[in-house]
């Protein structure tokens, strides 16, 4: 016999045959898990004879690929094969949009809809990254289910890079290219109730005869549109799971929408499974923590000491780390306020070099540093400034000037960089020389769903007042991102005050005197 | 397809025409070509088929590879097709093939998971007891699957495992084999030294697929009038066995009519059922995972997944079949295809009779070209209902495949075949190249008036069947119908009729009086159709066979073929008779003999 380590909630969480079900899932409750082993109740169990398929959505496609692998690992390749399967909801929506224009419902431009849908209109004739104040254009339909161009109403329905004239957004559809905003902006219009009826209900179809069940992890990241498509589903008879912890919502600024998954909680009669989930929880202290944030009770936070040891470090932008002087924290990612400049670029290059000796792993924006100078790898280049940059005994313009040999290619003159890539290059060498081991230094957008044994939280709103507790708010958005960086630690989790930063005004967190 | 044999040089592409196509046409026009890349492109083929050697392979293309791409008929729907639409597309994929250690190695992703696109593979070289008999045997577990979900919707096979397991269990606790099972343990803890902690077992109770199948290899058997009767497959003959197999096979495809679950709508009383459920204990939804496992466990094994779309191949199933059962198993073939929307069937085929017995819709033709091999999928010809009738009269009338053929003779009666033979031999002479040719030449009795479907059917320039389309009709004394110098225009050289003036006997007597004499001469004046003292003429004898001759036809006509065989140097050869031979004859070649390589 196997023994299922799951407990209790998580076995009702997995084995529930309400239709709509809800699991509030705190953090370390094992989201990704339960998703796994629901996946294989429903395929092999409660729907063991449906044709359709079992259908897992998530919202980044490394999510994607991790809730793939461990379906795969535990229940068969061929539980998520055709025609059940994980998929992201950009994914989803390409789907969906396909349908209607395979039957004729919208008429794609180039009559062909495209296999394959782009992140961005980066390099196409006519996209600019620096739109100023000139109108950007969307797709949109028009009365007659035409794609057509419009002008976009929000800079999210038409992310940069973009277009500033519509005929040569046409022209880049005609030729047969898509974005996911374009997939999302035309299926946005389309089922959009003050439409036509029958599209939505096409959509409807579309997902009853395909789907037997939905299950969507960290759902409170869904927009607008992923809450329709999910509604849709529900009214075609597919049966629904949605996974989520409501105080973990960070993507507002994606267009997450978490009112609108309450909203779509309560209209259709969602079953809730509460799955607090102390299972990360080494320590009494952080189990008592984790469920005080889940309850949303009062709390209290202790700061850190001289002497305390960290795995990571975590704050709520790049920068907040690259400032941090106090302690020796190695920051993953290029700083917020660097400027565009090749050297710039290259800097980023060396910090992902020093960041891979220390960690092993890239350093966030690598790739986009990469392709804007256009190098394919940076095998073997680096070295030289890596050496400069540990000798005390050479100037910075000397590790500079390496870069600039190595990577300026020949004819063209780059820009001179900006101050901020100056003093980050100063730190990084500080980095290098004086800490054996620094921390690595994580924003808190990054380190959702991960978990390390110590945790230092950068803060400047937290009391650390022995006589005070917090209270956090669920409706403000850089509350929850606290509370996600409060739960991110096994054992022992610290906070030092930071002053905050000033161009991103925080919400106060209220206090009360400990009983 | 390109690059491997048919399609060596170019692309070669075959279109089947639904759900049940026949193959049919010569020898290298690629039919067996298409089969094996059917048979490679598919990742689900059973029985398992080694992979063919490298020398499938052309080395005259740089990538060699095979695009499958299915369709969703609107007007034929299927489980597959219906739950493939809301998913958006019908798979296609393209299958790259390599040589690999002398052998064909295929690289490509086929889109559907396993099981859905299972090929259900029936060779002409495939030894059926041995495939039924031995290692393919899971496929009456298949079987035994399918028919637990059509009677119990249940395809596990627990009861029938249980009892199994049950039997084993009760043999090996028995002596001898208990304790043989405690010699042999001895001897191993002596071999091991103790270091393993290993027992042995002479038998085991785990009853997987794989023991089932190895069970049921030694049940099957064919029946006389008893099951006490019946006898070990080897030893049945290979008709029979190869029947079996492929009703096997069909019985082992499970019904999906039968298991669909109908699409329940969300009511919201389920919602107050499962209040209920909350209730549940810990012990009792752990339960529920170990049942999910075992079903996994089990799925990993099932040929035929979800909804699936099986493809019947059945490669020349008229080895060792009586001509009756081969026109039998088609017309049982086209039924199972009609009521199964899952089972789609492809024959390859040398039969007439199976030819016969399947309507020209599903007839795919290959043919050789000038430009290499090729196929004519009939259906695609988009001919007139009525075409399609005649066409669909002649195979029947006719069990006979013949008029798809590169050259080939039309004749409206069984006369004109056998006196135009018997001239065609005088014209050929003693030319061995010419008389092979008038040998093996394919002469068609339409049995009535050659009518425009036929070119339609065999000699339309766009998808030609037949490079030299020759008929042979009356006159009757009338001018030909409209419809001949249109399509002689039109088949750009395929197509030329050639008539008998007014009808064939008559036809015959310029130049051969003296055979009319020979074998009339001596019959009674009003048997035969030239007066007492008068010599034979036209007129004569076409009023004499087209009135109280006409009983004689068929005698006069096997008298034509004896008289030109043993008269060969004096008969003359009709001028119309002679053209026709000449225009089918133009631009043949006998193929090359293979050159000895030095």
């Amino acid at each position: 016999m196997i023994v299922h380590p799951m407990n209790s909630e998580q076995l009702r969480a997995a084995t529930t045959r309400a239709p709509l079900c809800y699991v509030k899932a705190g953090p370390g409750s094992g989201k990704t898990y339960l998703a796994t082993e629901a996946f294989g109740f429903l395929r092999h169990e409660r729907y063991r004879d449906d044709p359709r398929g079992v259908l897992g959505v998530t919202f980044a496609r490394s999510a994607r690929s991790e809730l793939a692998a461990r379906v795969g690992m535990r229940w068969g390749y061929r539980t998520i094969g055709w025609p059940s399967g994980v998929c992201t909801f950009d994914e989803l929506h390409r789907q969906l949009l396909r349908y209607l224009v395979v039957h004729g419902f919208i008429d794609w431009p180039s009559g062909r809809f495209p296999t394959k849908v782009d992140d961005s209109w980066q390099d196409h004739p006519g996209s600019t990254g620096s739109p100023g104040k000139r109108t950007r254009y969307m797709l949109t339909l028009n009365d007659e289910g035409a794609v057509v161009a419009a002008k976009a109403i929000t800079e999210r329905a038409a992310p940069k890079p973009c277009f500033t004239d519509p005929t040569h957004l046409t022209t880049a559809i005609a030729a047969g290219f898509c974005t996911h905003a374009d997939v999302r902006n035309v299926l946005s219009a389309a089922m959009d109730p003050q439409f036509k009826r029958t599209f939505s209900a096409a959509v409807s179809s579309c997902l009853g005869r395909g789907y037997c069940h939905l299950i969507v992890d960290e759902v409170f990241d869904m927009n607008h549109l992923d809450a329709l498509v999910v509604e849709r589903a529900i009214e075609a008879g597919v049966t629904v799971t949605l996974v989520g912890d409501p105080w973990q919502s960070l993507y507002e600024f994606r267009g997450a929408s978490p009112d609108e998954v309450h909203r779509v909680l309560q209209r259709k009669q969602f079953q809730t499974i509460e799955m607090p989930g102390a299972r990360r929880y080494l320590t009494d202290d952080m189990r008592t923590l984790a469920r005080r944030l889940f309850d949303e009770q009062p709390f209290a936070v202790i700061a850190a000491r001289n002497g305390d040891e960290f795995d990571i470090v975590l704050a709520h932008d790049w920068n907040a780390l690259w400032d941090e002087r106090r302690i020796a924290v190695l920051p993953m990612g290029r700083p917020s306020g660097l400027d565009g400049s090749e050297l710039a670029n290259c800097f980023v290059l060396l910090l992902n070099e020093v960041v891979r000796g220390y960690f092993g792993r890239d350093a966030a924006g690598v790739v986009e540093a990469r392709r804007k100078l256009s190098v394919e790898t940076c095998e073997g280049r680096i070295g030289k400034a890596l050496a400069l940059l540990r000798n005390p005994a050479v100037a910075l313009d000397d590790v500079w000037a390496a870069l600039q040999a190595e990577f300026q290619p020949p004819g063209v003159r780059w820009a001179i960089k900006g101050k901020r890539a100056t003093s980050s290059m100063e730190r990084l060498r500080e980095l290098c020389l004086r800490a054996s081991s620094p921390a690595l230094g994580l924003t808190i957008h990054q380190s959702k769903g991960l978990e390390w044994d110590n945790v230092l939280l950068l803060n400047g709103e937290l009391s650390t007042n022995p006589t005070e507790l917090n209270c956090l708010e669920r409706r403000h958005e850089d509350h929850r991102s606290v509370y996600v960086g409060l739960t991110r630690a096994r054992m022992k989790l610290r906070v030092l005050h930071v002053p905050g930063n000033p161009f991103s005004p925080r919400t106060p967190i209220a206090r009360v005197k400990r009983p | 397809m390109h690059g491997l044999r048919a399609a060596a040089t170019a692309p070669y592409v075959c279109n089947l025409p639904g759900r049940f196509s026949v193959l049919a046409g010569a020898n290298s026009g690629g039919k067996s070509t298409i089969v094996d890349a059917i048979v490679l492109s598919h990742r689900d083929v059973f029985p398992y088929t080694p992979r063919p050697s490298s020398s499938f392979l052309s080395q005259k293309v740089a990538t060699r590879t095979i695009d499958v791409r299915y369709a969703i008929s609107s007007t034929d729907p299927s489980p597959l097709g219906d739950l493939l639409d809301a998913h958006g597309a019908a798979p296609s994929w393209t299958t790259t093939l390599t040589s690999s250690m002398g052998r064909v190695s295929t690289a490509g992703n086929q889109v559907l998971t396993e099981g859905q696109l299972p090929v259900l593979y029936l060779s002409p070289t495939r030894n059926p007891a041995l495939d039924l008999g031995g290692r393919e045997a899971r496929l009456i577990v298949e079987l035994l699957k399918s028919q637990g979900l059509r009677d119990r919707g249940d395809k596990s096979l627990k009861e029938l495992r249980g009892l199994l397991g049950g039997l084993i269990g009760s043999v090996v606790n028995k002596w001898p084999v208990a304790d043989a099972e405690k010699r042999v343990g001895i001897h191993l803890a002596e071999l091991t030294d103790g270091v393993a902690g290993r027992v042995p077992y002479l038998g085991s109770t785990l009853i997987d697929d794989v023991f089932l199948a190895r069970v049921f290899e030694f049940l099957v058997s064919t029946a006389g009038a008893q099951r006490g009767d019946a006898r070990r497959l080897e030893t049945e003959g290979l008709g029979y066995s190869n029947l079996l197999e492929l009703a096997v096979i069909l019985a082992a495809i499970p019904d999906l009519t039968h298991a669909a679950t109908p699409i329940m709508p969300l009511v919201p009383d389920v919602v107050a059922d499962d209040v209920s459920e909350e209730s549940l204990s810990d012990e009792e939804r752990q339960a529920f995972m170990r049942d999910a496992e075992e079903n996994a466990a089990l799925d990993d094994e099932t040929f035929f997944a979800g909804n699936f779309h099986a493809v019947v191949l059945l490669e020349e199933p008229e080895a060792h079949l009586h001509p009756q059962l081969q026109h039998g198993l088609v017309s049982y073939l086209k039924e199972v295809v009609r009521d199964r929307p899952e089972v789609q069937v492809i024959i390859t085929t040398h039969s007439d009779q199976i030819v016969a017995a399947s309507d020209p819709e599903d007839l795919v033709v290959c043919v050789q070209t000038n430009d290499g091999p090729a196929s004519r999928t009939i259906k695609h010809f988009q001919l007139a209902p009525s075409h399609l009738a005649l066409a669909r009269r002649q195979l029947d009338v006719s069990r006979s495949a013949s008029i798809f053929t590169d050259r080939v003779v039309l004749v409206e009666g069984p006369t004109d075949a056998v006196v135009f033979r018997a001239f065609a031999r005088v014209w050929a002479g003693a030319d061995r190249m010419k008389s092979r040719f008038v040998d093996s030449l394919t002469i068609t009795v339409i049995g009535s008036r050659v009518g425009p479907w036929l070119y339609r059917l065999l000699a339309d320039p766009a998808q030609p069947i037949s490079s030299r389309l020759a008929i042979l009709g009356d006159s009757d004394g009338k001018p030909p119908p409209r419809w001949v110098p249109i399509a002689t225009a039109k088949s750009l050289g395929r197509l030329q009729v050639f008539y008998s003036d007014p009808t064939l006997e008559p036809s015959l007597l310029a130049g051969n009086v003296e055979m009319f004499k020979a074998l009339l001469g001596h019959k009674a004046e009003r048997s035969r159709p030239w007066k007492n003292g008068a010599e034979p003429d036209v007129a004569g004898v076409a009023a004499f066979f087209g009135s109280s001759g006409r009983s004689r036809k068929a005698g006069f006509a096997d008298d034509v073929a004896a008289y030109c065989e043993n008269n060969a140097d004096t008969v003359t050869v009709p001028a119309h008779m002679q053209a026709l031979i000449e225009f089918v004859w133009e631009g043949f070649a006998m193929p090359a003999a293979p050159l000895i390589p030095t």
